[in-house]
C-alpha cells in the first residue's frame, strides 16, 4: 500500500477494432510486465496482425486504450509510437528493398540523431560525429544478427532468413523497450527456426526487451513462450502456460486440431 | 571514443573490442574509392574542364549564342536536380515544377526592377516565395500518391500560370519586359555549385536516408519512426525553393518573361531530364539537363525535322535504359563498381576487416546452413539452453 507499483510496460484494455460491420478485433486486453515474451496465437484472420496495427498506431481503434508505460498512446501516429519504444517487424517482411543493408538499419537509429539539417548540409563537427557513430551502431546490430558481412549489399539481394533477420536488426536500431514479431519464422525451415530461437533468446538477454510475438510455429512458440494468448475470431478464447494452452479443449478445437496434442 | 555511444551490446563484454574496431574499419569503407589512377582521370578532367570555362567566360571568349545555351544548362541543371530531390529521392511523383520556376522568375524579377533589392538577395526571396507556396501547397496535396499527386501538381502549375496572367503587376499575358540583365556565368555556376553541395550533403546524410526511406516504404519508415510527412513536405519545398532560384537566373538571363514560357511544356522538359538522368541520381540529372540543353540546338541542322528527331533519340534512349542514363546511382559509384545495378558489396577484402569473419568461419560439425546464414556460433547455444529448460 505505501509504494505505489510502477505501471506495466504495457496495458491494453478492451480494445475493439471494427471495420464496418466487421469485428476483426472485440474486448481484447493484454498486461506485459517488463522482460515478459507473450506470444499471440490464432488461426489466420483472427485479428493477431491488427492487434499489433493497433499497438503501432496504424490503426486507431474503435474502443479501448493502450498504455505504454502509463500513458496513453491510442491517436498517436506510427512514427511517434516507434519513437515512444515500440519497435516491429512485419509479417510480409518490409524491408527497404533498394537500400543498402547497413542504411537499414541506420535509417531506423535515425530518430535518436540530434543534429539538424543545416549540420547536415553544412558538414558540421556534430554531424560527422553522429554519422560515425549511427554507422558503427549498425554495424554492431549487424553483427549481432550475423549480416555484418552482408553491410553494403542491397537487402532485396539477401535470401530470406537473412531479411527475416535484417529486419529484427532493423527494429533494434530503435531501441525499443517493445519489440512486436509478427512470424518472424514464417517460411522457414527447421534449422532456420532453430537460429531465430536463439537470436530472439539473445536480443532479451542483452537489450532487456519486452517481446509480444505472433507465430504459427508451435514447436517455438512452445519453446520460448511462458505465457500464450490465444485469439479467434477477435475474441481472446484463451490465456495460459504452454501445458494450459496445449490441453485447453476450446484451443484444441479452434485452432491447433488433433495434431498438436503430441 | 567509438565505445560511449555503442547500444547495450557492447556493455555485455561478447567481443566487444573486436566489434568496435571492425565497425570503426568498415564505416571508412562506406563510401567506395575509385582506384587512383581514375580518381586522378576524372578529377583532372573536371577541373580541366571547369577551369576552361571560366577563363574563356571570364575573357569573354564565349560567342553571346554559347554563353547563352551554357547558362541554360546550368539553369537547367538546377531545376532538374531539384526535381529529383522529390521525384527521385523522396519518391514523390510531382510534376508542375515549372510554377515554382515562375513563381521565382516573377519575384525576382519584380524586386530587382521596382524596389531596387540586390540580385542575390532577389534570387533568394525568389525561392522563398517559391518555396512557401510550395509548403502551403505540400502539406494537402503530399497526402496523394502516384497518379493523384502527379495530376495535382500538373493542375497546380497551371493555376499559378493562370494567376500570374491574371495578375496586374506582372504584365499578364504580355509578359514582363525591362527586367535587368544581372545574370552572368558566374551567377549561374555559383548557384549550380550551391544546388549541388545543399543537395548532395542533404542526400547523404540522415536526414536524407529518411527521404529514401519513405520513398522505399512509407509503411516501414513509419514504423521506424520516421516521420513520413515531414520529410516528403520538407523536399517538397527544398525542391520549389531552388525552382524559384532557377526562376530567378533564368528571369535576369532572357530579360523577358511571360507566363507562357512557364507552361505543361516546360514543366514536361524538365521531368524528362529527371527521367532520362535516372530517378535518385543527382549526378544523371546533371549529365541529362546538359546533354538535353544542347541537343535541340545541336538538331538545328535538321530543320524541321528537329523535333522528331529529338523525340525519337528520348524514345531510343528509354528503351535502351528505362531507369534512365544512370539509374540510381552517382557517377563515381558507376566508374567504381562498373556495373550499376548489382551492387556486388564490399568484397570478401573490404569487409569488417579485423572482425572474426563470420559466416565463413563457423565451426566444421555445424550444419551446412547455419554456417551459410553467417550467424554467429556464440548464438547456437542459447537457443539449445532454452530447448531443454
Amino acid at each position: 500500500m505505501a509504494v505505489q507499483p510502477e505501471p506495466p510496460l504495457l496495458e491494453v484494455e478492451s480494445l475493439t477494432m471494427a471495420f464496418g460491420g466487421l469485428v476483426a478485433v472485440s474486448q481484447f486486453n493484454l498486461r506485459l510486465e517488463r522482460g515478459e515474451l507473450v506470444a499471440l496465437i490464432g488461426p489466420n484472420g483472427a485479428g493477431k496482425t491488427t492487434v499489433f496495427n493497433c499497438l503501432t498506431g496504424v490503426y486507431t481503434p474503435t474502443a479501448g486504450s493502450i498504455r505504454l508505460r502509463g500513458r496513453n498512446i491510442v491517436g498517436w501516429p506510427p512514427h511517434r509510437v516507434a519513437r515512444a519504444g515500440v519497435a516491429r517487424t512485419f509479417q510480409n517482411i518490409r524491408l527497404f528493398r533498394d537500400l543498402e543493408v547497413l542504411d537499414n538499419v541506420r535509417i531506423a537509429a535515425h530518430l535518436r540523431q540530434q543534429a539538424t539539417l543545416a549540420e547536415a548540409i553544412l558538414r558540421l563537427p556534430r554531424f560527422r560525429r553522429e554519422e560515425r557513430r549511427l554507422a558503427a551502431e549498425a554495424y554492431e546490430l549487424l553483427e549481432l544478427v550475423g549480416l555484418s558481412h552482408r553491410a553494403h549489399q542491397l537487402a532485396k539481394t539477401l535470401p530470406y532468413g537473412e531479411q527475416r533477420r535484417l529486419e529484427i536488426a532493423r527494429a533494434l536500431a530503435t531501441h525499443p523497450v517493445l519489440l512486436l514479431l509478427d512470424e518472424p519464422a514464417a517460411g522457414m525451415n527447421p534449422q532456420e527456426t532453430d537460429t531465430l530461437t536463439g537470436l530472439i533468446d539473445l536480443i532479451r538477454d542483452r537489450f532487456g526487451l519486452t517481446i509480444l510475438l505472433i507465430e504459427h510455429d508451435m514447436r517455438l512458440v512452445m519453446r520460448i513462450a511462458p505465457r500464450i494468448l490465444v485469439l479467434d475470431y477477435g475474441q481472446t478464447i484463451a490465456e495460459g502456460s504452454p501445458e494450459q494452452i496445449r490441453t485447453d479443449p476450446r484451443v484444441i478445437q479452434a485452432y491447433l486440431g488433433e495434431e498438436a496434442v503430441g | 571514443m567509438e565505445g560511449e555511444n555503442l547500444p547495450p551490446a557492447s556493455s555485455s563484454g561478447v567481443s566487444s573490442a573486436s566489434t568496435a574496431s571492425s565497425a570503426v574499419n568498415a564505416s571508412r569503407n562506406i563510401r567506395p574509392r575509385l582506384t587512383p589512377g581514375w580518381r586522378f582521370g576524372v578529377y583532372f578532367i573536371a577541373f580541366a574542364g571547369l577551369l576552361w570555362l571560366n577563363v574563356w567566360a571570364y575573357l569573354g571568349r564565349f560567342d553571346y549564342y554559347v554563353l547563352g545555351i551554357i547558362m541554360m544548362m546550368g539553369i537547367n541543371t538546377i531545376l532538374a536536380t531539384s526535381l529529383n530531390l522529390i521525384n527521385g529521392f523522396a519518391g514523390q511523383f510531382a510534376i508542375g515544377h515549372a510554377g515554382f520556376m515562375a513563381i521565382g522568375a516573377y519575384t525576382a524579377a519584380l524586386l530587382t526592377m521596382h524596389a531596387r533589392v540586390s540580385f542575390a538577395l532577389a534570387l533568394v526571396l525568389g525561392g522563398l516565395a517559391a518555396g512557401a507556396v510550395g509548403l502551403f501547397i505540400g502539406i494537402p496535396t503530399l497526402r496523394l500518391r502516384g497518379d493523384y499527386l502527379a495530376i495535382a501538381t500538373l493542375g497546380l502549375g497551371e493555376i499559378i500560370r493562370v494567376i500570374i496572367v491574371n495578375l496586374p503587376i506582372t504584365g499578364g499575358a504580355f509578359g514582363l519586359s525591362g527586367i535587368l540583365p544581372y545574370t552572368t556565368f558566374f551567377w549561374v555556376e555559383g548557384a549550380v555549385i550551391l544546388t549541388l553541395v545543399v543537395l548532395s550533403n542533404f542526400i547523404r546524410s540522415s536526414h536524407g536516408r529518411a527521404l529514401l526511406a519513405v520513398r522505399e516504404d512509407e509503411f516501414a519508415a513509419e514504423a521506424v519512426g520516421v516521420p513520413t510527412t515531414y520529410y516528403k513536405v520538407l523536399a517538397f519545398v527544398m525542391g520549389s525553393f531552388f525552382a524559384g532560384v532557377a526562376g530567378g537566373l533564368f528571369a535576369h538571363y532572357l530579360l523577358f518573361i511571360d507566363p507562357s514560357q512557364f507552361g505543361i511544356i516546360r514543366s514536361i522538359d524538365i521531368l524528362i531530364m529527371v527521367v532520362l538522368g535516372g530517378l535518385g541520381s543527382l549526378s544523371g540529372s546533371v549529365v541529362a539537363a546538359i546533354v538535353l540543353t544542347a541537343l535541340p540546338e545541336y538538331l538545328r541542322g535538321f530543320a524541321e525535322y528537329r523535333m522528331v528527331a529529338y523525340s525519337a533519340l528520348l524514345i531510343l534512349i528509354m528503351l535502351v535504359r528505362p531507369a534512365g542514363l544512370f539509374g540510381r546511382v552517382e557517377i563515381w559509384e558507376l566508374l567504381n563498381r562498373g556495373r550499376p545495378c548489382s551492387r556486388p558489396g564490399a568484397g570478401p577484402g573490404a569487409g569488417p576487416g579485423p572482425g572474426p569473419g563470420p559466416g565463413s568461419t563457423g565451426p566444421g560439425p555445424e550444419p551446412r546452413t547455419k554456417a551459410e546464414s553467417g550467424m554467429k556460433p556464440g548464438l547456437e547455444p542459447a537457443g539449445r539452453q532454452e530447448v531443454t529448460g
